[in-house]
């Protein structure tokens, strides 16, 4: 079974943060993500100011920043972000808060990431991130 | 990314036609990787129709402006806010617009002009809708789904409800300065809709 961990809402990171296992965000961070071929989930307490790199990208919180996205990403009707978005797969919902650009044609840049820090914090396992619709 | 373009004939596809916006995109596809701006409300289909077909699509959720009071005697006019897109000069080649028009005091409706002039490229396009004749009492901005290049759905939203000045034909041509105004087709439902190009 694969792990999951979840970054709790007490927790606060600050700087770079790279991982080979998909990651649930509820807490505050601010810098960089970046999970090669695995998903984040901003859960609906999470708060990110920060570029993203994921396989997959579901924001139930808020983020500042941009995404980009090997698959998907979904920004959920509670969810809020600001920044760009680039994927081949997008699902903003109706309610959604949004500002930004969505470019869905461009394959993924590749985004380089620091090795300095690793994912910190609790370590509770959570459930799975959660999957969304597919694209309209 | 190749897409099959759906269009009014399709079985599946139920809305209300709009003939000017699916010229207007014909148009603007003929250019690779055209730039849309879409003022909102937000429609997450709208937007991902639009990067499907290989569009750049910025969202800039735009509150048009209150009515500015008028200056009670002796005292100075009181200077309304700016109106300003948070977007650099000459970027986009389309504007969704949708039904902000509407809301916005007649006053304000050379401003709103401008800054569309501002943002779009030279031959860049406008579209907006605008109901025939002002509500009695407020109303709510509506969310357009776009189903197909020909083919939108006009949907309620929980906006807060707010005046409808719903300007005349002859108010909204006159406040696009800058613009050739390339149709106002009258639907259905009372809603006019104006495509116009940077000239």
């Amino acid at each position: 079974m694969e792990k999951l961990v979840n970054i709790g809402q007490s927790i606060q990171i600050k700087g770079e943060l790279t991982g080979n296992e998909d990651l649930t965000i509820e807490g505050k961070v601010d810098g960089k993500i970046f999970l090669k071929d695995h998903n984040l989930t901003v859960g609906s307490n999470g708060k990110i100011t920060a570029d993203v790199h994921a396989k997959n990208v579901t924001v139930v919180g808020e983020v500042v920043g941009n995404i980009t996205a090997d698959d998907k990403v979904e920004i959920a009707e509670t969810g809020s972000m600001k920044g760009d978005v680039v994927a081949p797969r997008v699902v903003l919902a109706d309610g959604a808060r949004f500002k930004g650009s969505i470019d869905m044609e461009t394959k993924p840049r590749a985004v380089s990431a620091g090795l300095g820090s690793a994912v910190g914090g609790d370590a509770a396992r959570s459930a799975a991130p959660a999957k969304g619709p597919g694209t309209p | 990314m190749a897409m099959r373009r759906r269009t009014a004939g399709d079985p599946a596809v139920a809305g209300q036609p709009c003939g000017s916006l699916a010229r207007i995109l014909a148009r603007i596809f003929k250019e690779s990787r055209p730039e849309v701006l879409d003022l909102g409300p937000l429609c997450g289909q709208t937007v991902t129709y639009l990067a499907q077909r290989g569009a750049v699509v910025t969202v800039e959720p735009f509150d048009p402006p209150p009515a500015v009071p008028a200056a009670k005697p002796g005292e100075p006019a009181v200077e309304p806010p700016p109106l300003r897109f948070d977007q650099p000069d000459a970027k986009f080649d389309l504007v969704l617009a949708w039904e902000h028009l509407d809301f916005m005091p007649p006053d304000r409706l050379p401003d709103f002009a401008e800054e569309v002039l501002r943002v779009l490229r030279d031959g860049g396009w406008l579209f907006l809708f605008s109901l025939m004749a002002p509500t009695q009492g407020p109303d709510r901005m509506r969310r357009y789904r776009l189903l197909a290049d020909d083919m939108i759905v006009r949907e309620a939203t929980e906006l807060a409800p707010r005046r409808r000045w719903a300007s005349s034909t002859r108010e909204i041509e006159r406040a696009l300065k800058g613009f050739s105004i390339q149709g106002v087709q009258l639907q259905r439902n009372q809603m006019r809709e104006f495509s116009a190009h940077k000239v």
